[in-house]
């Protein structure tokens, strides 16, 4: 997709018509609106969106501009004359984009009447709206097409919209520390996740639909079957659904005791403190990785050490054996192999060689036949064997489980002492004087509890699902044995398999998908970051599993709270590009004041790469400001286009000038 | 030639089935609550147990499909189901028949899995604690004869 041109009408502080060009070549993709503030840069940042995405802009407007509504657009200049001369006054926008090559332009139009208040005040009231979409056609006719989301969410969904057009300020709010759900939608809108899953959820819908059908048809053992099979996923849907609010609440919960934590870290009288308690959490969790590891490790050996419960019988077996082998009914481990040595070395025992055919050769062949054929001594005697390499194993087994319990044991204490130490130091910095200090901390012991009895309500619930999941492999079988009897039960059987089938599939797919584009947008979001700053070397980006963007300094700490405000906003614009890397949906990126709250040190790197990342750019920048002798350098020679913005106070308008 | 018993299925007593459940769990988070990775590994710890304790109780006709014999390791459950068979039999002809091997320790399971489950699962603390606890305590008095 790429903007062509912008046509407005008595919008803001734009009164009468104008129209834009924002074309644009691929070495000159920049469009840059200068202005200074009240002078209508984000007057055409709001046109651009209400163009697109007419009502639903609307609606969000009074959120994004302070209680602003779309009427209060209306140019004042236009609404008074349309009082002075009792007519209506017409607003519009049209923006003229390609998508796949093929030319359209969309328009919001709306009529409004001038209506004076009680106190006076002009206000517009809305009298029509109408919102046009057209292709133009090779001919250069101009078709009519239907404005509907399907058409927008192929071009560029609504939902998506505030990552490729956004405010400045707005996007600071990435990298605060209890944004994980906000970057976690980013990603999971912008690169289709939602897709995958409401496919998912409507297979599950559909096996579900299946699951009914088969219940009512089924007759007999199969209808009670049925009943069951169905009543199970429910509750495993339920339980599926339980676990992933409770997780949601978990990782809220834990955004909001990590930026706690933040706060307190930075506190001049509790950073050495924290310090500390950041050391020993550290320390409690890597003892408990380990303690992990060595559980797992003492039920493996304790399956093993476990089979010395048979010591009594396999001495009893191993006796019986020896005893047949010294009375010679089994074969002594060495005769077959000898025997065959012996053949292949053409040499008898008593030192005399023969050769292939002679008395000797034929007596050896028929010895070596004979022994083989004993097999079921054979297997015996590898009875034999095995039972002696088994009882070396249980043993080995049983000393490894000694010494991993005794390890754990220590691990534990070593976890209690750890605990004890945290316990002390949130005693002292709730003892500290302050009342900002005591209150924080104790608001983030409540939020550890809090974690730690979700995480058991949601280990409790796996649990349940995963008997569920047992129970419904189980009916499984018997409804596929019973269904034999019932056709048309069957068939609904058979469909319900596929659709849950091709549920679970996505489900796979769904996971490794949302995998590899977190992958993708962590490392795209550290290679972003460190373009934009240069400072920036000494720290790592990491994008963790619960999207929680995380700054880490050279010694594995976290940082993101020690970062400037410039450099959490670059951070923030590294991300946004990067999801828009990795969701190859390549629209045009259009910022409202970018260089706003970024330090002048990095405006430099800023201005030199934002350039680079997409096909068009649209910037709307603060003269001197953010349009300063650095990002002009950087940007004029890759701009298609200048405007400078004049607003004149007297007139109240605004007149845009190309430069 | 060793022993083969990978193509015979292994069942249990339906009304045991349960405490299979509730003590074996694949996933490593759930070690604790579930001692055995697998039903195999529980199957042939009960037999082994349900041997030592003597205690052979042959399954009902309500019975259910646990798993089959190709999952047992070669070299170290077949031998020791092996031995269980000719502790019951005291006859090594029992050897030659892989269902009988089998038929035998699913006797000498079934009757060791309820003392299992009362040492695990009856028993205060973690049920993985209570089987490292309960070995470990067999082994120390076996040191101390």
């Amino acid at each position: 997709m790429r903007f062509e041109r912008l046509e407005i009408l008595n919008f803001a502080s734009y009164y009468g018509e104008h129209a834009i060009s924002l074309n644009c070549t691929d070495d000159k993709p920049a469009i840059i609106f200068l202005g200074g503030t009240g002078y209508g840069k984000t007057s055409l940042f709001d046109a651009i969106n209400w163009a697109l995405y007419g009502e639903d802009y609307e609606n969000e407007l009074p959120k994004r501009r302070r209680g602003r509504n779309i009427l209060d657009y209306v140019n004042e200049v236009a609404l008074q004359e349309a009082e002075r001369d009792g007519k209506y006054v017409e607003m519009s926008c049209t923006l003229y984009f390609k998508h796949d090559d093929i030319p359209y332009y969309i328009t919001q139009s709306l009529a409004a009447k001038p209506v004076r208040t009680s106190d006076n005040t002009l206000t517009a009231t809305q009298t029509d709206r109408i919102t046009t979409l057209y292709e133009i056609d090779g001919a250069g006719n101009h078709r009519k097409k239907p404005y509907n989301t399907i058409f927008l969410d192929e071009i560029l969904p609504s939902n998506v919209k505030d990552y490729f057009l956004f405010d400045g300020d707005r996007i600071y709010n990435l990298t605060k520390p209890d944004s994980s759900e906000e970057v976690r939608e980013a990603i999971y809108r912008v690169v289709d996740l939602e897709l995958l899953q409401n496919a998912q959820a409507h297979l599950e819908q559909v096996a579900a639909e299946y699951r009914r059908m088969a219940k009512n048809e089924a007759k007999g053992r199969l209808g009670d079957i049925e009943e069951k099979y169905d009543a199970e996923h429910k509750q495993l849907t339920q339980l599926k659904a339980d676990i992933q609010t409770s997780r949601t609440e978990k990782q809220s919960i834990e955004s909001q005791l990590n930026a706690i934590e933040a706060k307190l870290q930075n506190l001049p009288d509790t950073s050495k403190l924290q310090g500390r308690r950041d050391e020993l959490t550290k320390e409690l969790q890597r003892t408990q990785n380990e303690i992990n590891q060595l559980t797992s490790v003492l039920r493996e050996k304790a399956s093993i050490a476990g089979l010395s419960f048979a010591a009594h019988a396999a001495q009893m077996l191993v006796e019986e054996l020896d005893t047949k082998r010294k009375r010679g009914e089994i074969p002594k481990a060495v005769s077959q192999t000898l025997l065959k040595d012996l053949l292949k070395m053409k040499k008898c025992i008593c030192g005399t060689t023969f050769e292939e055919g002679d008395p000797a050769y034929i007596t050896l062949t028929n010895r070596l036949q004979a022994e083989q054929n004993k097999s079921n001594q054979q297997t015996l005697l590898d009875l034999r064997i095995d039972l002696g390499k088994a009882s070396v194993e249980i043993e080995q087994s049983s000393i490894q489980l000694k010494e991993s319990e005794i390890k754990r044991n220590e691990l534990l204490d070593l976890q209690k002492e750890l605990r004890k130490a945290i316990e002390q130091v949130d005693a002292e910095l709730e003892k500290l004087p302050k009342e900002d200090v005591a209150q924080l901390t104790r608001e983030a012991r409540k939020r550890r509890e809090a974690s730690n009895s979700i995480e058991g309500k949601i280990q409790r619930m796996l649990e349940r699902a995963e008997a569920c999941e047992r129970r419904i492999k189980e009916f499984e079988k018997q409804r596929e044995k019973l269904g034999k009897q019932q056709a048309k039960v069957a068939a609904l059987q058979l469909r319900e398999t596929f659709a849950s089938q091709a549920a679970q599939e996505i489900d796979k797919i769904y996971d490794i998908f949302a995998e590899q584009s977190r992958q993708s947008v962590e490392a795209l979001t550290l290679q972003e970051f460190k373009h934009f700053v240069r400072s920036s070397s000494a720290y790592t980006v990491a994008l963790n599993n619960n999207y929680e963007l995380v700054v880490l300094d050279s010694n594995g700490n976290r940082a993101l709270q020690r970062l400037s405000m410039g450099q959490s906003q670059c951070l923030s614009l590294a991300f946004i590009t990067a999801i828009s890397r990795v969701s190859e949906k390549n629209p045009p990126l259009a910022i409202d004041m970018p260089f706003g709250r970024l330090d002048q040190s990095v405006h430099k790197d800023v201005s030199a790469r934002l350039p680079e990342l997409t096909n068009q750019l649209l910037l709307f920048l603060i003269p001197e400001i953010e349009w300063n002798d650095v990002t002009r350098d950087n940007l004029k020679h890759k701009a298609s286009h200048i405007y400078w913005l004049d607003f004149d106070e007297t007139s109240r308008k605004t007149e845009i000038r190309e430069l | 030639m060793a022993l083969n018993l990978s193509d015979v299925r292994i069942y249990v007593d339906q009304d045991t089935h349960e405490i299979y459940e509730k003590l074996v769990s694949l996933a490593e988070k759930n070690a604790e609550s579930h001692p055995f990775r697998t039903m195999k590994d529980l199957f042939v710890i009960a037999a082994c147990i349900g041997s030592q304790q003597n205690k052979y109780v042959p399954l009902s006709t309500q019975k259910k499909e646990i798993f089959r014999g190709i999952i047992f390791r070669d070299k170290l459950d077949v031998p020791i189901l092996a031995a269980l068979a000719y502790h019951k039999e005291r006859d090594l002809s029992v050897l030659e028949d892989p269902r009988k091997i089998v038929d035998i320790a699913q006797g000498w399971a079934n009757g060791g899995i309820h003392l299992l489950q009362d040492e695990l699962l009856y028993q205060p603390g973690t049920p993985l604690l209570n089987w490292v606890n309960m070995l470990l305590d067999r082994q120390s008095s076996y040191d101390d004869q």
